[in-house]
C-alpha cells in the first residue's frame, strides 16, 4: 500500500514535469512563431509601402505623359489633327 | 613497509587538501549564487535587476518611427496637382565617419557628387556634433551608390518631397512646402494643418539581424494627412494658362490673371496667374512669379463696374434699360475734370451707353442716383470685403465710404475708378447677374453636388432687373459692341470690356493701361463667368479690353464650352446634313 503510495507519487510528479516540459516546449515555439509573423508583417508593410510608392511613381509618369499640353502637342504635330470649327460641326439631339 | 607508510601518509595529506578545496569552491558557488540572487530580487542595488533589465532592453527594444505622408491634393476630376514622393536623405554620424580612411572618405565624396575639400571641411565643422546632413533628397540610385560603401556612420532616412505634375499652369494657386514638407504658400499653407501627416511611434523588439520580431506598444498613432480635392478642374485650368501666357507675351504685357467660376455652384474652376514658375524647381525663381494675381493683386476695375451701375440706376424704378439719355456733345464738365467720350453718342438708351461704353452717359446717371445707393448695390454684390477662400494674402479691396460725395469722386465710382478688386471678387459680382441676382459664396474646395449641397447662398438683387443687365451685357459682345471679340461663334456671350488707365508715382499715366474683361456664357442660361485681367500691355495701338482682354475670354470659352460638352446654340440643321452625308457615303437612312 505504501509502495504504490509512492509510486503514485511519483507517477504524479513525473507527469507534472512532463506537462512542465511539454508546455515550456509549447512556449517556445508559440514564441518562436510569433516572432516569425512579426517579421512577416513587417516585411507585408514594407511591401505595401514600397507598392504605394511605385504606385504613385506611375501615376506621376502617367500624368507626365498625359499632360494637356503633351496631348496638343502630339494630337496637332504628330497626328495633324485640329479642332473642328462651328461649320464643320453637326449637332445630335438624343430623345429626352 | 617503508613505500606502504608514505602513501599512507600522502592519503591523509590529500584528504585534507580535498576538504579544504571542497569548501572553498561551494563556499565561491555559494558566493556566486548569493550575487545572483542579489541581483535578480534586490533592486536598490546599484547594479540590480532594474538596471540590468533596462541594460537588456536597450540592446533589443527600438522605438520606431511610423511613416505618415503628407496629403496629395487632387483637381475635381482627381487628378494629382501635388504629390509627396519618397526620397532619401543622406546624414552621418562624424565623430564615427572620421575614423575612416581618408581615401574611403574620398570615395564618400565622389559618391555624393561633392568635392572631398568639401567633406573634409564640413566634418572637421560638426566634429563635435553626432548628426550632420550629407545630402538632402537624393534620388534612390545615388543613396544606394553611397551606402554600398559601407563606411561607417553614413546612414539613409526615407524623406518626402513634394512634386507637382501640373508645373507652372497652377503654381500659384497650389504654392509649395519647404524641404521638410510644410507648407509655405498658396493652398499648401492655407491648409498645412489639414494636408500634414502626424509621425507615429512604437516600441518594437529586434533580434540581431534587426529585425523587428515583436511589436511592444504604439506610443503614437500616425495620421497620415488627408487628401484636398479642390474645385478646379485642370483641363480648363489648362485652357486659361495657355490663353493667359499667349495673351502676355503677345502684348509685351507686365502680368496677367485669369479667373473662371462656376455660376451654378460658386466654384472656381480655373484661377491663372502669369508669369508664372515652376514650382519643382524654384531656383532662381522671382518673388513677382509667385504671386496668385488672382487673388492677392488688388486694381481699379474700370469699365466693368458701369454694368453694377446701371443695375442701381434700374434699382431706382426711374431708369429702364430704353431710357433715354442725351450724351451729347460727347464730353461732360464736372468741376476739376472734363469727362470724354471717342465720339458724340447723341441720345442713347442706357442699354446703348452700356453697348458703346460711354463715360458721359454713365456719369449722367451716376449723378442722378443716391451715392450711398450705389455704394450699397457694389457691397451687396461682394466688393470691399474678401471673398473667404482661406488663401493668405487674399485682399478685401477698398470700398470707400464718404459722407459727402463730390461729383468727380460719384463719377469715378461709377466707372470703376475709386475703388479696387480683385479679379475673384469681380467675377463674383458678375456671376450674382449670370445666376439673376443669387449671390453663392465662392469656393476654391469642391462642393458637395445634389441633395448634400449646401446652398448658402441669398438674393441680393431683384431677378428681373439681374437679367435686364444681363440682356444689356450680351450687346456687348455683338457686332456694334465694345467686346465684339469676346463673342464665340455658336453661342450667346454677356460681358464687359474695361481699359484703365494705371496708376505710376504721379497720379494715373497716359500711355500705360490694364485691360480688363469680366463676362459669361451662355447668356440666356449662363454656366461660366470669367474675369480677365491683362496689365500694362506694351504694344502700341493695342491696348483696350476689347482688344487685349476680351479675346483671351472667347478663346478660352469656346474650347470650354467643348469640354463642358455645352451644345452650340445656333443648332445646324443636324437632319439635314447628316443625310447629305450618309447619301455620300451611299447609305440609305
Amino acid at each position: 500500500m505504501r509502495l504504490v503510495g509512492q509510486y503514485g507519487k511519483f507517477l504524479l510528479l513525473a507527469g507534472l514535469w512532463l506537462a512542465l516540459v511539454i508546455s515550456a516546449l509549447a512556449v517556445v515555439n508559440t514564441t518562436q512563431r510569433s516572432r516569425v509573423l512579426t517579421a512577416q508583417l513587417g516585411d507585408a508593410q514594407r511591401q505595401r509601402d514600397e507598392l504605394r510608392f511605385e504606385q504613385e511613381r506611375l501615376l506621376l509618369e502617367f500624368s507626365a505623359w498625359s499632360a494637356y499640353n503633351r496631348i496638343e502637342q502630339v494630337a496637332r504635330e504628330k497626328l495633324d489633327m485640329q479642332v473642328p470649327s462651328i461649320t464643320e460641326q453637326v449637332l445630335l439631339q438624343g430623345k429626352k | 613497509m617503508g613505500v606502504m607508510k608514505s602513501s599512507l601518509q600522502k592519503l591523509v595529506i590529500a584528504r585534507w587538501r580535498f576538504a579544504l578545496v571542497a569548501v572553498l569552491l561551494c563556499m565561491l558557488a555559494l558566493l556566486l549564487i548569493f550575487h545572483l540572487a542579489g541581483l535578480q530580487v534586490l533592486s536598490e542595488q546599484a547594479q540590480g535587476y532594474r538596471f540590468l533589465q533596462d541594460q537588456g532592453r536597450a540592446r533589443t527594444i527600438r522605438t520606431e518611427e511610423i511613416a505618415a505622408y503628407r496629403g496629395s491634393i487632387v483637381d475635381r476630376n482627381g487628378e494629382l496637382l501635388a504629390v509627396s514622393t519618397p526620397v532619401q536623405t543622406l546624414w552621418a554620424n562624424p565623430k564615427l565617419l572620421r575614423t575612416t580612411s581618408a581615401k574611403a572618405q574620398e570615395k564618400l565624396a565622389l559618391a555624393l557628387g561633392i568635392s572631398p575639400s568639401k567633406l573634409t571641411e564640413r566634418l572637421k565643422k560638426y566634429r563635435n556634433k553626432k548628426f550632420m546632413y550629407l545630402r538632402r533628397h537624393v534620388s534612390e540610385e545615388i543613396a544606394e551608390g553611397v551606402l554600398a560603401l559601407k563606411l561607417a556612420g553614413v546612414y539613409g532616412k526615407k524623406e518626402y518631397r513634394r512634386f507637382y505634375p501640373a508645373g507652372e499652369v497652377i503654381a500659384q494657386l497650389l504654392g509649395f512646402t519647404n524641404i521638410d514638407d510644410r507648407g509655405q504658400e498658396g493652398l499648401e499653407l492655407a491648409y498645412e494643418q489639414f494636408l500634414r501627416g502626424h509621425v507615429g511611434k512604437q516600441q518594437v523588439v529586434k533580434d540581431l539581424k534587426g529585425r523587428t520580431i515583436q511589436t511592444l506598444a504604439i506610443q503614437q498613432a500616425a495620421h497620415p494627412g488627408r487628401d484636398l480635392q479642390l474645385s478646379i478642374d485642370m483641363r480648363l485650368q489648362y485652357l486659361a494658362y495657355r490663353e493667359l501666357k499667349r495673351a502676355v507675351t503677345l502684348n509685351d504685357a507686365a502680368s496677367g490673371s485669369m479667373v473662371m467660376l462656376d455660376t451654378r455652384t460658386g466654384e472656381v474652376l480655373a484661377m491663372a496667374s502669369q508669369p508664372s514658375f515652376n514650382p519643382n524647381n524654384r531656383r532662381g525663381v522671382k518673388a513677382v512669379a509667385m504671386r496668385n494675381r488672382a487673388l492677392i493683386d488688388q486694381f481699379e476695375p474700370g469699365s466693368p463696374i458701369k454694368a453694377l451701375t446701371a443695375l442701381a440706376a434700374l434699382e431706382t424704378g426711374r431708369y429702364q434699360p430704353h431710357t433715354m439719355i442725351d450724351t451729347s456733345p460727347g464730353y461732360i464738365r464736372l468741376p476739376g475734370k472734363t469727362l470724354l467720350d471717342p465720339v458724340n453718342y447723341g441720345s442713347i438708351d442706357l442699354t446703348r451707353v452700356i453697348t458703346k461704353s460711354s463715360q458721359v452717359g454713365i456719369t449722367k446717371v451716376a449723378l442722378d442716383l443716391e451715392p450711398e445707393s450705389l455704394r450699397a448695390l457694389f457691397y451687396r454684390l461682394g466688393l470691399g470685403e474678401p471673398v473667404g477662400t482661406g488663401f493668405p494674402g487674399e485682399v478685401a479691396g477698398v470700398l470707400p465710404s464718404r459722407d459727402r460725395w463730390h461729383p468727380i469722386e460719384l463719377a469715378n465710382f461709377a466707372f470703376g475708378y475709386g475703388l479696387t478688386v480683385n479679379a475673384l471678387q469681380l467675377a463674383q459680382a458678375y456671376s450674382v447677374i449670370a445666376n439673376a441676382g443669387y449671390k453663392r459664396p465662392v469656393s476654391l474646395l469642391i462642393q458637395p453636388a445634389g441633395e448634400k449641397a449646401a446652398d448658402t447662398g441669398e438674393q441680393v438683387v431683384a431677378a428681373k432687373l439681374a437679367r435686364q443687365i444681363g440682356v444689356m451685357l450680351e450687346t456687348v459682345t455683338q457686332k456694334s459692341g465694345t467686346g465684339k471679340r469676346a463673342a464665340v461663334e455658336g453661342y450667346r456671350v454677356a460681358g464687359k470690356t474695361g481699359t484703365v488707365h494705371k496708376v505710376g508715382s504721379k497720379g494715373y499715366v497716359d500711355n500705360r493701361y490694364r485691360s480688363v474683361f469680366a463676362g459669361f456664357i451662355p447668356a440666356d442660361n449662363p454656366r461660366l463667368v470669367a474675369v480677365v485681367v491683362i496689365e500694362d500691355p506694351r504694344q502700341a495701338n493695342r491696348y483696350r479690353g476689347g482688344e487685349v482682354a476680351a479675346p483671351v475670354f472667347a478663346r478660352v470659352m469656346a474650347d470650354a464650352m467643348r469640354i463642358l460638352q455645352l451644345p452650340p446654340q445656333t443648332i445646324a440643321p443636324a437632319e439635314r446634313l447628316l443625310a447629305k452625308q450618309l447619301e455620300l457615303r451611299g447609305i440609305d437612312s
